[in-house]
């Protein structure tokens, strides 16, 4: 069980939520959590809803998530309010790699994936060298994501759909622009959002011969690799998102595979 | 906790030492569990469903949630049987629990070749068949709407093995006593009662069925008065020992199967939402025995069928 500390709304239907967990626990960038979203002895929603941890505090075994709502579950679960308890499963999955020293890195985000980059770049970004490349429908929802990587010393480059905050177009624009110094060699990219811009990613990064990996969504029941509902085709066979994944090279996965 | 209870139950010649199994298709091949808790605290684990060959299932999505249940439609995705004995096999050896297998075919002859191959294993305690699936030659009706199909499907994988063999019914058809006398008369040990009730969940924004293939099976809370009530009316009919299953969320739901006549239950949706809840529902039964005086689980099987019901 967590304890809800906040959990308040950032813009139309997007969330921020901070629990707290009694028990300590460790959470790596990219891992996720199961939330029961039904109150006591009710079924519905029945299942639970798997969130990316957006941020992690360690001394004080807080976690946070950003999430939008969607349906019927993140509609209830928004209506939790301070001093609720959640029955949350996790930390679930692999998490990204975070071995990393002196490389350049690029973290893409679009939509809702721009979460799970936060807790990354805040724990690989002492280290490392970072252009986050953000892309989101519009300012509204671009503008209070992009507000909480201001802490972080990184380079951000925006994109919204509709040109109301940073360069107009998806993040597409952002990695070809001349703006992102194509002298400059990158390591390695981490990238996080819809189907359609992983796709555009993988073909971007097997042109420009850079590596990386993706952290990959799809429905999910257990969180703990008994359904296969969350099952992702790759060059590798089926893997399961919520055990050997979320995040996959990006190299392996085949986007709409199954 | 102990109770001082007698857990201690039987599917005909299928020897538990308690009445909660996990339900094929929820447990996976048992490793995830036992990262929970010992596998011989459950009754029993019936692993996912195998088929001939290996399949990577259906594509995504493969779940919608409807109101307090879950479709699926996952589509048997497993590593055929060859990758189960190699891979799979050698961890279920290990488990100090009865192991049943579910086989799903989509021809007669691939019933009697999993049977076949089962036979020369040793390692599970037995076979659950799977029915429900559709038979591609028959032009994809269920083999077990079918009461001749369903005999015959038993009478195949009965002759190839001679372990335990309990018939998975789908809860598809009109009448299931015909379907539930076919497994019996085709040398089933037991029947487990029953499967998913076919359904579909449309999205309204983008005005489509939310699963990839449009329908699936609907499990859960939503079902249980349903797959209740055929566990009652087989077991009136007194045709072969019935593990009852759909819907189990609670100690209370499986007590509910028990009194309806079922010789042990299986969670499924459940352990999905909670990996716990066999454990969960198995301490539950046993305190409701205590609290209630009964010394044996045997005590409360069948006991609702005093009053009669309607059918």
């Amino acid at each position: 069980m967590a304890k809800v500390l906040s959990n308040k709304s950032l813009a139309d239907n997007i969330y921020f939520l901070k629990v707290s967990f009694k028990e300590t626990i460790n959470v790596k960038p990219g891992q996720f959590f199961n939330l029961k979203v039904c109150r006591d002895e009710s079924y519905d929603p029945l299942l639970r809803r798997p969130l990316s941890v957006f941020d992690f505090d360690l001394d004080n075994n807080e976690v946070s998530f950003i999430y939008e709502i969607k349906g019927r579950g993140t509609r209830a679960l928004s209506n939790y309010i301070k001093g609720d308890f959640l029955d949350i499963h996790g930390p679930l999955g692999n998490g990204f790699t975070v071995d990393f020293n002196n490389k350049k890195l690029i973290l893409a985000g679009g939509g809702m994936g721009i979460a799970p980059l936060y807790y990354l770049a805040k724990y690989i970004g002492v280290n490392n060298d970072l252009t986050l490349c953000l892309g989101a429908a519009n300012k509204g929802v671009l503008k209070p994501l992009v507000d909480y990587f201001a802490n972080i010393v990184v380079e951000l480059k925006l994109s919204t759909d509709d040109g109301s905050f940073g360069s107009q177009g998806t993040i597409s624009c952002l990695l070809n622009n001349s703006s992102l110094g194509k002298e400059v060699e990158y390591d390695y990219l981490f990238g996080c959002g819809p189907k359609p811009m992983l796709e555009w990613l993988q073909s971007w990064m097997r042109e420009e011969g850079i590596s990386g990996e993706f952290s990959l969504e799809e429905r999910m029941a257990c969180g703990n690799g008994l359904c296969l509902s969350c099952s992702c085709k790759t060059t590798d066979g089926n893997k399961r998102l919520c055990k050997e994944g979320p995040v996959l090279p990006a190299d392996e996965v085949i986007i709409n595979g199954l | 906790m102990v109770y001082n209870v007698g857990l201690k139950t039987s599917l005909g010649p299928l020897k538990l030492e308690s009445p909660v199994m996990t339900a094929s298709g929820t447990c996976g091949f048992g490793r995830e569990l036992a990262d929970f808790y010992e596998l011989k605290e459950l009754g029993g684990l019936i692993v996912k469903g195998i088929t001939v060959d290996p399949r990577d299932g259906n594509p995504t999505p493969r779940i919608a949630e409807t109101a307090a249940g879950l479709i699926n439609s996952i589509g048997l995705e497993n590593p055929g049987i060859d990758g189960f004995i190699k891979e799979e096999l050698p961890f279920l050896k290990t488990v100090n629990t009865k192991v049943l297998v579910n086989i799903s075919g989509h021809s007669l002859n691939d019933f009697k070749k999993l049977a076949a191959v089962l036979a020369e294993n040793e390692g599970i305690d037995g076979i659950e068949v799977n029915v429900s699936c559709p038979n591609i030659k028959g032009g994809g009706l269920a083999f077990g709407t079918d009461p001749e199909l369903v005999f015959k499907i038993t009478d195949l994988v009965r002759k190839e093995y001679n372990g335990f063999v309990m018939v998975k019914l789908t809860p598809n058809v009109r009448d299931i006593i015909p379907v539930a006398k076919s497994a019996a008369e085709g040398g089933a040990d037991a029947l487990a009662v029953a499967n998913t009730l076919p359904g579909m969940k449309i999205d309204i924004e983008s005005r489509i069925p939310v699963l990839a293939t449009g329908s699936g099976g609907l499990s859960g809370p939503a079902i249980k008065p349903v797959t209740l009530r055929l566990v009652y009316e087989i077991v009136k009919n007194d045709i072969l020992p019935v593990l009852g299953l759909g819907g189990i969320m609670t100690a209370d739901d499986a007590i509910e199967y028990l009194l309806a006549g079922a010789r042990a239950v299986g969670v499924g949706t459940a352990t999905l939402i909670d990996p716990y809840a066999p454990i969960r529902i198995k301490s539950g039964i046993a305190k409701y025995l205590k609290n209630n005086s009964f010394d044996h689980l045997q005590e409360i099987i069948g006991l609702a069928h005093k009053k009669g019901a309607n059918l």
